[in-house]
């Protein structure tokens, strides 16, 4: 499969999609940004995505919440999530509700590349690197 | 992918739950093991280093800064066992040498005494009383070592994911618990867990080989960056810092060291009075 990976991105933290989304962009992704976590679901009710990868602590809606409710209603896609406040307690209770991987916050953006290819390979598609 | 710690008692039938364990897995089971690759890497003879990590302090055993020594050299063979995934390891405290990483599953298994009693008796071939005594007091010098070496009391349900009492569940039973919780997904590696533990075994490898400069020196890594925080007194607070950062930088891994010192004043006082 060689379609292009739709990823949408949620962080409250603007300067997290400034890095990320060019680094995504040049391995073929499609992606968006936000950075308030309703508008983001908003977006997630009209548009199905192959990949989210959110931040856990956001204001108006933790991360956790948001991979339940992409859980609920788009069972296939691959969830990644982040924070900058990692601990075992919440990389397993993310795991447990089915993120597809957690990555700590300092990361690179060759991090999350690494994830993504993983994700999307997991969903058919291997021209992501 | 996962590894699993099994801790317990002596005649708690944990190192069998360990070994069923990793065989129902396909894992490598790990306990003398961990000792044999830190003599190898590090130079001191395996009895010193299984003392230094069973056996609790005396007055005539290993000093304290020796045992920290020793520590940090299993500490180091302990994570870069860890990193290789798909082990089971069933040496001490295995549940306090690595913490905070999620694909570990740490087990600890109970057994009643009056079986553990029985057991001692038909392994050593010994009477009832001499069984008890001889559990008894293996209790209580390991209690010791825990306290004294780890910081911390093994029996505390709370250092654990599973708590099995091996004379209530049986051995076969455990085996199936274990192995079917370490399968859950909260257990499986993560971008996060995979690096937290590369972290912690490159900042073990550190301290191990910089241990004789300060026994209780430490040592934070993040992906290659290094931070050491040491104490030294006198010409050591300039000289320390350096011999840090040259040793350290040669260490497989390492990008960058950053050293904080602090003044050892019992050190400082000491010398001014010799």
């Amino acid at each position: 499969m060689t379609a292009k990976l739709n990823v949408i991105i949620i962080d409250d933290e603007p300067i997290v999609g400034k890095r990320l989304k060019p680094a995504l962009d040049k391995i073929g992704c499609d992606v968006e940004f936000f950075t308030n976590p309703l508008e983001a679901v908003a977006r997630l009710e009209e548009k199905e995505f192959n990949i989210v990868v959110a931040d856990i602590r956001m204001e108006g809606m933790d991360g956790i919440e948001l991979l339940e409710r992409v859980q609920a209603k788009y069972p296939r896609t691959k969830v990644i999530m982040i924070t900058g406040y990692a601990t075992l307690e919440m990389a397993r209770e993310a795991q447990a509700k089915g993120a597809f991987d957690f990555i700590a916050k300092p990361f690179k953006p060759a991090d999350l590349r690494e994830i993504i290819a993983k994700a999307a390979e997991s969903l058919g598609v291997s021209d992501i690197r | 992918m996962s590894i699993v710690t099994v801790s317990r008692r002596t005649y708690s039938r944990g190192k069998e739950i360990a070994e069923k364990v990793a065989e129902v897995l396909g894992y490598e089971c790990v306990g003398r093991e961990v000792l044999l690759l830190a003599s190898k890497e590090y130079g001191i003879p395996e009895e010193r280093l299984y003392k230094a990590t069973h056996e609790a302090p005396s007055f005539l055993g290993i000093t304290p800064n020796a045992r920290k020594r020793y520590i940090a050299y299993v500490k180091a063979a302990f994570a870069a066992y860890m990193l290789k995934d798909n082990v089971v390891y069933h040496g001490p405290a295995g549940e306090l040498l690595i913490q905070g990483v999620s694909h570990l599953l740490r087990v600890r298994i109970n057994a009643d005494l009056e079986d553990r009693v029985a057991l001692r008796m038909e392994r050593d071939k010994i009477t009832e009383k001499e069984a008890r005594k001889k559990i008894l007091r293996d209790d209580d010098k390991h209690g010791k070592l825990m306290k004294w070496v780890y910081g911390r009391d093994d029996t505390d349900a709370g250092l654990y994911d599973l708590v099995i009492n091996v004379s209530q569940i049986g051995v076969d039973k455990a085996v199936e618990i274990v192995t079917s919780t370490v399968k859950l997904k909260k257990f499986q590696p993560m971008a996060y867990s995979i690096r937290l533990l590369k972290n912690i075994e490159l900042s073990c490898r550190i301290a191990a080989h910089l241990i004789d400069l300060d026994p209780d020196i430490r040592v934070r890594s993040e992906s290659g960056n290094v931070h050491v925080y040491a104490k030294a007194s006198g010409r050591g607070m300039k000289r320390t810092p350096e011999i840090i950062k040259e040793r350290a930088m040669k260490l497989p891994g390492v990008k960058s060291v950053e050293v904080h010192m602090s003044e050892d004043l019992f050190e400082r006082i000491a010398g001014e009075m010799r």
